[in-house]
């Protein structure tokens, strides 16, 4: 039993845990003070212009401040992307500052995994514990035992970390769940993806194609402007969506096809243009190797057999491949973004990326344009010292880096011969963003050693060891983002509008201070942030305090359209591709018909809400009042047929038996009968989290299968089937075909025998060239 | 009924605040020892092992100040409750503290409407006048409500007891019709 003390001495011996001090504000670099002179009683206000992290578009905010508290956030009008615009996200991103759920303070785990119970740390002694944890993972397992999981632009330092301890395994949701096909099918095409923001030329389009992009759905402020500016100056808009988006409100020609039929639907397109000679010859023949394997590829594509898989009117098909001819080259092909869906998702970005070659639209005015050039340093971290690594387990032929999730959750269970160990979680809601969240739960259960460091206390936190409180988007510093992307290339820089509340740190500063715990010296040895910035913005001529002044730094003269280079081994666009030839996949986009939906259940899809950003503001008071609860969208006939009204309570039960819901029924004829459509974010079972806990259905719990994508290793969801559960009873729904819906033809002509490429034999070096190589080679984690 | 807990108002106040702090080894040797202490109590003798009250009392100040699994029932913000702009709240509080020569230390709380800074803030005002201003506009109208939620979600009785010795001062300091001042009554 302890010693007693007196109310006096403990209030003496307290001193130090005193919530209010007469001392100066904390040493350190002071938080940058430019802006407009304005006042808030009495004080001065300022203007902090930075970058918005409510989605990863980064669009220029300017963050008002008095002292050391937001009192808003407004666009900046001299950011080149969002040109003073902001979406209800990035204006509502002080509530996620304030949000009184925030993580605040190291936890350490006292109780059993899920158990939900914590206390309060000091930093040392987390840290201390996660270092003791990739010790033990290290001696055990080998690098290959740790798994890292990460999300958003500062992942790069725990990554540079993570490197120099010669772990490897990283899988990312922005990969494998959004990008990756769409980027690995337009690099194996044209040898570099479309860019992130996608190069997209909207103001000289003369016509747009949308494949299942739901623009007004998912807010990009800039590209949304840019979109409706181009639809008011008149351009043409072809949406092949089989629900009937915002976007496909707008259009001319709105193609809703049987879901999975995609790549039927672009070869037809592909075979229209070349047998009716309305493809772009001089730029084939001048840019393009392997016509003669396409037009051999897509021979079977007849507008007919394209609309009898399809579901379209072949006049319909006809018709937009017309279009398309007419506008080009000013056609622009978007090559949307979240792209993982059936498992067929590379080959469906290369048919998207081919018909962009066919019609002359890569690299010209009004399709993609080229990408800029701003050259910035490299992190502090020496990995010319990365350290001799067990041989890395094998993995897909065109994965970017790390490795499918659903290996990592494989071999986190004792299933494989690569063990982990060990799960750091960067951001990453893994519950809510990889499929099977119940075999990740699982998983997660099974480790040795779980580390989170995140704002919110997300979903995976009820399983984590440890959890340290990142600051968010407007209390830190990030590196510099050289935006490629824009017609006139610029540095953008995020920094801290107030200083850091409670005691959330930067993720450079949390890697660096690991680091030094597990004996890593040469990787992020400089000071802090500021200091890695300075070194970075100094190679392009600039300096942190130069740039802070105004957010920006000018990237000078956008390149010209020509000459076009392409990065692939033949220096040409790839019409086929001798790379995935040689690792015995399609060389040329194939179709094949998807795995049918179960009797009585309807095939699931998912999309966005333009209020939120995917779980990560589900718990921001402002954006839950805008959209408290996602509905589910169902076709009208079938809901008559089920006897269902609009509004109504259901909740949904997948093929596996796992439900999700409740969420009130959207009867539309804006969807096909196959399908439902649930909007992705809400649905978290997080209890820490006072808004978002419980709040909608969640798309991915129902999301228990997946098929894999053979080139990348990402995973199409859109291959779950749901029933609807209505006051307890499981009802079936009816098939298309009791709606005088034809059946989908199964049998698909095989392709005739592949001619060896032209000229292949005549392969060329890549041509030199600085735009396109990061973007190809290394991975950028941005969200989807 | 809690007896005076020491002679001064302001100590009193930032007594309080200090007890609301993340508790460590010298409030668990103040709870053995001073059986008056709003909080302290039967529940004690619960715990025989000086470590494992304290780990129960960490984790419980975690749950209902920091981050609670399931979800920070009540939070301790001003702003939580005064239905105005955060950050305006913020700015007028971070204002007055600076007023006085005072600043949110560290990063510890974090906010200067935490209700440890605000007792805190209060209890190093001198003038009753102003005090009785600061009180009035920022505990008074919120602290009925948080007494509420924290009562409903604690576990043990050490917070309850302590937010409701904080309630009777702050009341009784801004009872117009108060003469005894430093006084919690019940």
């Amino acid at each position: 039993m302890s010693v007693g003390l007196s109310r006096r001495e403990f209030l003496k011996a307290g001193a130090g845990l005193a919530a209010l001090s007469l001392v100066p504000p904390a040493s350190g670099r002071p938080v940058p003070t430019p802006g407009q002179p304005d006042r808030h009683a009495g004080r001065p206000v300022q203007a902090i212009p930075s970058l918005c992290e409510m989605c990863f578009w980064r669009c220029g905010i300017l963050g008002k401040r008095s002292g050391n508290q937001l009192l808003g956030i407004e666009g900046n009008p001299d950011h080149p992307l969002n040109q003073g615009r902001l979406c209800a996200r990035g204006l509502a991103g002080s509530r996620l500052l304030y949000d009184p759920d925030r993580l605040k303070h190291p936890l350490i785990r006292i109780g059993k995994r899920g158990e939900g119970r914590w206390r309060r740390a000091s930093w040392d002694e987390a840290l201390d514990r996660v270092a003791e944890g990739f010790k033990q993972t290290l001696e055990r397992h080998g690098p290959n035992g740790i798994a890292y999981f990460p999300h958003g632009a500062s992942s790069r330092y725990f990554k540079a970390l993570m490197r120099r301890l010669g772990a490897q395994r990283f899988a990312s949701a922005s990969f494998g769940q959004c990008r990756g096909p769409r980027d690995t099918g337009y690099g194996l095409t044209f040898g570099s993806g479309p860019g992130s923001p996608e190069r997209l030329d909207f103001e000289n389009a003369d016509a747009i194609l949308l494949l299942g992009s739901h623009l007004g759905e998912n807010v990009h402020t800039s590209q949304i402007r840019e979109f409706t500016d181009a639809l008011a100056s008149g351009a043409r808009l072809i949406v092949v969506d089989p629900r009937y988006s915002v976007a496909a409100s707008k259009a001319q020609l709105w193609l809703p096809l049987r879901p999975g039929t995609d790549i039927a639907l672009l070869q037809a397109l592909m075979r229209y243009l070349l047998d009716n000679g309305l493809y772009d010859r001089d730029y084939v023949t001048r840019y393009c190797k392997g016509a003669a394997q396409l037009k051999v590829a897509v021979a079977h594509a007849t507008p007919e057999w394209a609309a009898a898989v399809t579901d379209l009117p072949q006049e319909k098909i006809e018709a937009a491949a017309r279009l398309l001819s007419e506008a080009r080259p000013r056609t622009l092909i978007h090559p949307g973004r979240f792209s993982a869906w059936y498992g067929n998702d590379t080959q469906r970005s290369r048919a998207l990326a081919i018909l962009t070659a066919l019609l002359g639209a890569w690299g010209r005015g009004g399709g993609i344009f080229p990408a800029g050039s701003m050259r910035l340093g490299g992190l502090c971290c020496n990995q010319a010292q990365q350290p001799e690594t067990d041989a890395p387990p094998q993995r897909p032929p065109f994965i970017h880096e790390g490795y499918p999730f659903q290996d990592l959750v494989r071999d986190s269970q004792g299933e494989g011969e690569n063990p982990v160990g060990l799960w750091f979680l960067y951001g990453a809601n893994l519950l809510h963003s990889m499929p099977d969240p119940q075999r990740t739960v699982a998983a997660l259960k099974h480790q040795d050693f779980v580390f989170m460091v995140d704002v919110l206390p997300t979903e995976p936190a009820q399983y984590a060891d440890i959890i340290l409180p990142e600051a968010t988007y407007l209390e830190r510093y990030d590196a510099p983002l050289a935006v490629v992307n824009t017609r006139r290339p610029f540095v953008a820089l995020r920094q801290p509008v107030v200083q850091p509340l409670y005691e959330a740190r930067d993720p450079y500063w949390i890697a660096r201070e690991l680091g030094r715990r597990l004996g890593v010296t040469d990787c992020l040895e400089c000071a802090d942030m500021a200091e890695a910035i300075d070194r970075q913005l100094a190679v392009a001529g600039s300096s942190l305090a130069e740039v802070a002044r105004t957010g920006i730094l000018d990237g000078g003269e956008p390149p010209p359209y020509v000459p076009l280079r392409f990065r692939t081994p033949s220096g040409k666009v790839e019409l086929y591709s001798q790379r995935l030839a040689a690792a015995s996949l399609d060389p040329v986009p194939r179709y094949r018909p998807l795995p049918q939906a179960p009797a009585g259940f309807l095939r699931l899809s998912n999309g966005r809400s333009p209020y939120h950003s995917f779980t990560r503001s589900m718990n921001n008071a402002w954006l839950t009042e805008l959209a408290p609860v996602n509905a589910m969208w169902l076709n009208d006939r079938v809901a008559a047929a089920m006897g269902l009204a609009d509004g109504v309570e259901v909740e949904l039960e997948n093929q596996d038996g796992v439900r999700s819901g409740p969420v009130p029924l959207k009867v539309t004829p804006g969807i096909r009968p196959e399908l439902v459509f649930l909007p992705h974010g809400w649905g978290q079972q997080a209890p820490a989290l006072g808004i978002a806990n419980g709040r909608g259905a969640s798309d991915n719990r129902l999301m228990t299968r997946f098929a894999e994508d053979p080139e990348t290793g990402a995973t199409g969801l859109r291959v779950n089937f749901v029933r609807l559960v209505v006051d307890g009873r499981v009802l079936d729904a009816s098939g298309p075909e009791t709606l005088g819906i034809a059946p989908e033809p199964r049998a698909v002509p095989m392709p005739q025998p592949y001619a060896e490429p032209d000229h292949l034999e005549e392969e060329t070096e890549a041509p030199d060239g600085d735009s396109d190589e990061e973007e190809w080679s290394e991975w950028i984690e941005e969200g989807c | 009924m809690f007896g005076r807990l020491l002679d001064d108002v302001g100590e009193n106040l930032r007594l309080l605040s200090l007890l609301l702090a993340p508790p460590g080894q010298d409030l668990v040797r103040l709870l053995r020892s001073d059986p008056g202490l709003p909080g302290g109590g039967e529940w004690l003798a619960r715990y025989q092992d000086d470590g494992e009250l304290l780990e129960h009392m960490q984790e419980e100040h975690t749950r209902l100040f920091v981050t609670g699994f399931p979800r920070l029932a009540a939070p301790p913000y001003a702003a939580e409750y005064l239905d105005e702009e955060p950050g305006r709240l913020l700015a007028s509080l971070e204002e007055q503290l600076a007023a006085t020569g005072l600043q949110v230390s560290g990063r510890g709380t974090g906010r200067p409407d935490h209700l440890r800074v605000l007792l805190e803030a209060a209890g190093h005002l001198a003038d009753a006048r102003g005090r009785h201003v600061f009180l009035d506009r920022y505990l008074v109208p919120w602290l009925p409500v948080y007494r509420e939620r924290l009562e409903s979600a604690a576990r043990l009785p050490l917070y309850p007891a302590l937010v409701e010795a904080v309630e009777s001062l702050v009341l009784s300091e801004t009872d117009e019709n108060s003469h005894e001042r430093g006084f919690v009554a019940t």
